[in-house]
């Protein structure tokens, strides 16, 4: 469960119409009043509309860093970034000295939160990951966090024709509160389905194009005789001129769900997120795409083996977005010896720009995204360019790149302030904004600070998760937070004596 | 009429008592003359006659020496080589070698699970081989004893009935029932058998081996065993011969001038490119290199396959001709005895259409003790047509 | 830095200029010489210190001189970083490592076949998957195609997979082997080693496989080099699993893994057995010592009672594996019980013993950190009160402590677990130690290796920044002076 005892809860509800049609926008947050379950928190009547956070080092990401500066946040959006800024007298200061401000980053290609990430039939574009989202589970708390600020939530690699994707943010109760972008792109993947292989993968792919075909021709066909039995006509002409006549009076709606995605899809009008394992599979990839209608709105999602397929990417110029394992690793069956090939880099040379994904795998150190960013400046890439591939082109990929992704006026305000440099791995996230609200205060993580021995006895601690907050356990936690760029410090002098451990 | 039978009576029985009589001068020459054979060194060479009597080779000779004498044979075309010998066989014994219950059972003897009429030996024969040693299944970590014998059919067949002491590390010998379950533990218990055996404790057979009374031939499975192997013997006399077939090239380091003769193979064509060297990158750092064929499980031709692959990958035919016989004799040792067409040897040879490292060289007759034993007929015709 | 470590820094400096104006003055290095200069922004020496500007002289394979002001003979090979900085070699002080070639396809070789004719089971310690457990299409596996379940051969493990081999790194025939020895089941050529290498290690202590009670005997190797300076000791310290991983590690012990009725199915099921079984091993080893005829059920092997004995008389150090405070206890008792002094291994929950831990004087081979606990240790349920801050924590006690990566490597490698540590609020002078000369003096080898310091052998990381840091890669890595790791071009 997102932990309700540490903020304030705020619903993030998206005012939209949420159709199949229309592209989905993220409209004006509203902000609702909630309490916690006993009433004498501090009250925090309306969440501030006008932040500003002052004094830290900016990195917008894009322009120049700004060592000392403030960003203003007006109603969930930035007005204003800069070394001197002019502060409306009712904007909340944070003072953020020592800090360094950065924005959301941006996970592209999220194939967890769910309960499966994928469906057992290989063809099942109706589907849509909203119906799967948990927002319980504790993998949005841990993106939260570290650092994310917007999650791309997608269906995995073992499908043929996945479902539709949405783009939350790491925070709120059910679905909805986490919508940033409903119903964003289809999946679709190149690589073979479990059990499966590359044949009866494209064999699959292609029929369902044949058929989406026959369906549209039966469609058009009938939709003609309708048209002429409302007037009371005979048909009088063969099956093909049915077809076209038939095709012009067809409306959105008559699409059954089977079908109307891979319409939109086959339009141009809808994105699909396209997994590729191995070089060839980028070939292929492409030729489908541009038969099918979808070339121009495709995001290719890579394996490692992929890189040696640069040239056809390049020259495809679609956004791309990086597997978390950036290491291709290859033996040479004559020498015996490894070859090694940092991914990245070879896009880099190629001047091809693409976003980078965190590992799903939490007890590795490529779970941070930052670090997955640290890696590539140590393996030679400019810093500007790793911390755009954790921040803007995620963005750019998901279609959001005017929204998200770095810190320019206009944009949403996703940030992050962070205790030191993003590329610095014992920088902590200290607080983050989402939609210029603060959604996450590292002082009052929980987690985090059981994880630093700041646990309540025992007993509690097993409860720890049912608990709501007391005022007087808020306060203490408040007074706890150590202030500064300092980790959070370990439960120190071995005290025996009875102190009030700090609860929260 | 009575006496016309007699007269053909007699005929017959002139012509069956002459029959022979041709017959046994190519079924025993005294001399082959081929267009090549192979010297020691493993070369070809042309233009010799080899000369046998009472069953061994008795000296070389210029071809032109020995010319048209009786009981010379003549094979044009064609070349010689020391009858083949396979140092991983289970001839006449397939799967009746294994025996796993204790690890270390020194007095298990390969000979006794040999059946030696078995048809494998004729095969066998009609391959090019006419020494084989047969071993007891490596899979105890002292195997047991192995048996060097020859394939023909004769009473004086086995040159070495206690043959080498066969070792064997890797995981081969690991059981679920019986220890040792891993390498640390297989050679905890090779060190303590050791051990007791050089403060004279234990079995008779592991005191000979200590002593440099009893050759030994260590099986290994991967590089590190070979490191082991070499390690934990350090101390005693050996090993005398290693079994290894991997792609650790750098085992040539620890090997090089030890004079410890390693047997590679059998080979196949789908082994990866690098295991496949080894044969040929241990040969050129000096070590002596045997190459092993494993009739009759891995075929017929295995032993002669294993060979050409060796040279495809860069042992040098030479080395590979030798490591077929005159090394793989020494590994067995028996070397005094075959392996190479040397006087004193006995006269086991192989006739071979073309260089027998070709895999369409085809085997033409095979001598053992000078007697022939096998002969293609269909072959040689073609041969001699050329 | 106190003033004291500037003196010492000042005099070290002063020497090694006295020595090298004494030796270079005269004549430059004499033929034969191998002379290799490293410079770098700072160079960490190991204990804290920083010298800024430094250069390090190597002198067939030792470091002859640290300083800022050290003469460099003309004809030196120069290696030189001019914004990175020199560190130490790592020291792993317990390195779980992968006994096999995992990267290989398996041979398929005549060897195989012909074990197969002569129906011997192949050994599947090959198939196995990055996260250590064992890919479930592993009997499918073939040479030259890729896997499509768990991308053997082509994955390469994260994580060193010796830990879940069982059988092959440790003897399994009885819970108590100390007569055997982690280097007879080690495949020195093992790309486990190479990736060690790469990731700044240069000598670890390589423990055997936590699934006997009392274990192997460890062994100390360098992690790349000529093959016939790689080993260091051939047998160290015995390892005794006082954690889960003693009754939870046989394959065999449970239906329908086995097959019949083994010796393995004797193997204790329960934290009492494994008291017991170390208990009775001890006892066993006494009573035999005094001429007592030993018996009953899981009597160790004459050669096991031999070893038992000489660790009872102090000739072999203890090494205790636990995780949960109830099993570093355990270690306490069974220490106090027959005299043995010990070292803890792992210890995640050593932050709830620090009294025990100091006032026993154990130093405590501690890792790795995690917030997820990584591999196998999840299904333990042993890290469930793991801390972030545990090692700083043991540091901020007192309590010797060398920080380890265990099976980690790659990016979670030994590096990294510094990179942790300095996460959780240390500072790298803190930390560099833990990593470098306090492994070096457990293992007994800290008069060789272990700082960067005149006579010592040339064990040295030239970083390309920071040490440890993400941005940084150890670009060159020296083992006795000869280089061998080195990113430096392409």
């Amino acid at each position: 469960m997102v932990d309700n005892r540490w903020y304030d809860r705020r619903a993030l509800t998206v005012c939209a119409d949420i159709t199949k049609r229309t592209e989905q926008v993220v409209k004006i947050p509203r902000l609702i009043l909630a309490w916690t379950a006993i009433a004498t928190a501090p009250l925090f009547a309306v969440p501030p509309a006008k932040i500003a956070l002052q004094g830290g080092r900016i990195i917008p990401v894009v322009g120049d860093e700004i060592p000392k500066g403030t960003v203003l946040i007006e109603n969930g959006k930035i007005t204003a970034v800069g070394a001197e800024v002019k502060i409306p007298y009712d904007a909340v200061a944070v003072d953020v000295s020592g800090k360094v401000i950065f924005p959301g980053m941006v996970d592209a290609h999220f194939s967890r939160g769910m309960d499966r990430a994928n469906e057992n039939a290989p063809v099942t574009p109706f589907l849509n990951v909203y119906d799967s989202i948990d927002p319980s589970q504790r993998v949005f708390e841990d993106a939260l966090r570290d650092g994310m600020t917007s999650l791309h939530v997608i269906q995995g690699n073992n499908t043929v024709i996945g479902g539709m994707s949405r783009v939350v943010h790491p925070i709120g109760l059910t679905p909805e509160e986490m919508t940033q972008v409903p119903n964003l792109a289809l999946k679709i993947s190149m690589a073979p389905k479990r059990g499966s292989d590359r044949m009866v993968q494209l064999a699959t792919l292609r029929e369902t194009f044949a058929e989406l075909d026959d369906y549209l021709g039966d469609l058009a066909e009938k939709k003609y005789e309708e048209s002429l039995k409302e007037k009371d006509e005979k048909i009088d002409v063969g099956p093909e001129e049915a077809r076209k006549r038939g095709a012009k009076l067809i409306k959105f709606e008559d699409y059954d769900d089977k079908h109307a995605n891979l319409v939109r899809l086959t339009r141009g009008e809808l994105p699909a997120f396209v997994y590729c394992e191995m070089a060839s599979d980028v070939t292929r990839a492409i030729a489908m795409a541009k038969k099918h209608g979808y070339f121009d709105h495709m995001v290719f999602v890579l394996g490692t083996h992929c890189y040696k397929a640069i040239d056809e990417l390049k020259a495809a110029n679609r956004p791309v977005v990086l597997g978390p394992e950036l290491v291709h690793r290859e033996r040479d069956s004559l020498t015996g010896e490894l070859r090694e090939t940092f991914v990245p880099k070879v896009f880099v040379d190629a001047r091809l720009t693409f976003a980078l994904l965190p590992s799903p795998d939490t007890s590795l150190a490529e779970r941070y995204l930052n670090y997955q960013a640290a890696r590539c400046v140590r393996n030679g890439i400019a810093r500007s360019r790793a911390l755009k591939a954790i921040t803007l082109y995620p963005a750019e990929a998901l279609g959001m790149g005017d929204r998200i992704g770095s810190i320019e006026p206009g944009k949403l305000a996703n940030l992050l302030v962070l205790s030191g440099d993003p590329l610095d791995f014992t920088t902590w996230v200290e607080k983050s904004y989402i939609n210029g609200i603060e959604a996450y205060d590292r002082s009052k993580d929980v987690r985090l600070k059981r994880l630093f021995g700041k646990e309540p006895s025992e007993t509690k601690a097993k409860n720890d998760d049912a608990k709501p907050d007391s005022p007087k356990e808020k306060s203490e936690a408040a007074s706890d937070t150590p202030k500064g760029d300092e980790a959070p410090s370990d439960e120190p002098k071995h005290d025996k004596s009875k102190q009030a451990e700090p609860n929260g | 009429m009575r006496r016309l039978r007699i007269r053909v009576y007699a005929l017959a029985a002139l012509v069956c008592c002459g029959l022979p009589l041709s017959a046994s001068r190519a079924q025993s020459p005294s001399a082959i003359v081929a267009g090549r054979y192979v010297a020691p060194d493993g070369t070809l060479v042309s233009g010799k006659a080899i000369v046998l009597s009472d069953g061994r080779v008795s000296g070389i000779k210029p071809g032109g020496e020995v010319g048209e004498a009786t009981g010379v044979v003549h094979y044009p075309n064609a070349v010689v080589m020391p009858g083949l010998i396979d140092l991983r066989s289970t001839l006449g014994s397939v799967g009746a070698t294994v025996t796993s219950k204790k690890a270390v059972d020194p007095d298990i003897c390969a000979f006794d699970a040999v059946d030696w009429g078995h048809r494998d030996f004729a095969i066998a024969r009609s391959a090019g081989i006419t020494t084989v040693l047969i071993v007891p299944s490596p899979v105890n970590l002292v195997a047991g004893r192995a048996v060097v014998a020859k394939t023909v059919d004769s009473d004086s067949r086995v040159l070495r009935r206690e043959g080498p002491m066969v070792l064997s590390l890797g995981p081969a010998v690991w059981r679920y029932d019986r220890e040792p379950t891993s390498r640390s533990g297989s050679l905890a218990m090779l060190r303590s058998v050791l051990d007791a055996a050089r403060r004279g404790e234990g079995p008779p057979r592991m005191q000979a081996l200590v002593k440099g009374g009893l050759d030994s031939m260590v099986y290994c499975a991967e590089a590190m065993d070979v490191d082991a192997a070499l390690r934990v013997m350090a101390d005693v006399a050996g090993p005398n011969v290693l079994v290894y077939t991997g792609a650790d090239l750098d085992v040539a380091d620890e090997l090089a001038g030890r004079g410890t003769i390693v047997v590679v193979g059998p080979y196949t064509f789908d082994m990866r490119p690098r295991v496949l060297a080894l044969a040929g990158a241990l040969s050129k750092r000096d070590i002596p290199v045997a190459l092993a064929g494993g009739i009759p499980e891995m075929g017929r031709d295995s032993l002669r396959m294993t060979a050409a692959l060796a040279v495809r990958y860069g042992m040098d035919p030479a080395a590979a001709r030798r490591a077929i016989t005159s090394v793989a004799a020494q590994a067995a040792g028996v070397a005094g005895r075959v392996g190479s067409i040397a006087p004193g040897r006995d006269a086991d040879l192989v006739i071979f259409s073309d260089d027998p490292l070709r895999l369409d060289a085809r085997v033409l007759a095979v001598y053992e003790g000078g007697v022939r034993v096998y002969a293609d007929q269909e072959a040689m015709r073609s041969a001699s047509r050329g | 830095m106190n003033e004291k470590a500037n003196l010492g820094s000042w005099s070290i400096t002063l020497l090694a200029a006295g020595c090298l104006l004494t030796m270079f003055s005269a004549a430059p290095a004499s033929a034969g010489d191998d002379v290799v200069v490293l410079k770098a922004g700072v160079v960490h020496v190991g204990d804290g210190r920083a010298i800024e500007h430094a250069v390090v002289v190597v002198r067939n394979g030792r470091i002859a001189a640290v300083g800022p002001d050290v003469p460099v003979p003309g004809d030196a090979r120069v290696i030189e970083m001019a914004e990175g900085s020199i560190t130490p070699g790592l020291v792993e002080a317990n390195a779980w490592v992968d006994p096999t070639d995992l990267l290989a396809p398996p041979p398929a070789d005549a060897y195989t076949i012909l074990n197969r004719f002569l129906h011997h089971h192949d050994p599947g310690h090959r198939d196995m998957t990055c996260c250590g457990s064992r890919c479930p299409r592993a009997y499918l596996h073939e040479a030259g195609k890729k896997c499509p379940i768990c991308g053997w051969p082509d994955t390469a493990p994260r994580m060193a997979v010796g830990t879940n081999v069982g059988r092959v790194a440790v003897e399994q025939s009885s819970e108590v082997v100390p007569e055997t020895r982690v280097l007879d089941g080690l495949n020195l050529r093992s790309p486990d080693f190479g990736r060690l290498a790469r990731g700044g290690v240069t000598t670890a202590f390589v423990a055997p496989d936590t699934a006997a009670v009392i274990g192997a005997r460890g062994a100390i190797v360098r992690t790349a080099g000529p093959m016939s300076q790689r080993v260091v000791r051939e047998a160290d310290a015995v390892q005794a699993v006082m954690s889960s991983d003693a009754f939870r590690r046989g394959q065999n012990n449970n239906l329908p893994m086995r097959h019949f009725v083994t010796f393995n199915t004797r193997r204790p099921v329960s934290r009492m057995g494994v008291d017991w079984v170390f208990r009775k091993a001890m006892y066993d080893a006494q009573r035999a010592g005094k001429g007592l005829p030993v018996s009953g059920a899981d009597t160790p092997s004459p050669a096991a009672l031999a070893a038992l004995r000489e660790i009872l008389s102090g000739a072999v150090p203890v090494r205790m594996h636990a995780r949960t405070q109830n099993d570093i206890l355990s270690a306490f008792r069974l220490s106090r019980e027959f005299g043995l002094p010990f070292t803890l291994v792992e210890g995640t929950e050593a932050y709830r013993c620090l009294d025990q831990l100091v006032s026993g004087h154990v130093p405590v081979v501690f890792g790795p950190i995690y917030v997820d606990a990584p591999g196998y240790r999840v299904y333990t349920g042993e890290t469930d009160h793991n801390r972030v801050n545990t090692f700083k924590a043991l540091l901020g006690a007192g309590v010797t402590t060398a920080l380890s990566a265990h099976e980690l490597r790659d990016e979670d490698g030994l590096a990294r677990q510094a990179l942790y540590a300095m996460r959780s609020g240390l500072k790298l002078e803190q930390v560099l130690p833990a990593v470098t000369a306090t492994p070096a003096k457990l293992l007994g080898l800290g008069d060789e290796l272990g700082t960067v310091e005149s006579g010592k052998r040339a064990d040295l990381i030239v970083w390309n920044g920071e040490p440890f840091a993400a941005t940084s890669t150890p670009e060159v890595v020296m083992i006795g002076g000869e280089v061998v790791v080195d990113r430096r071009h392409g």
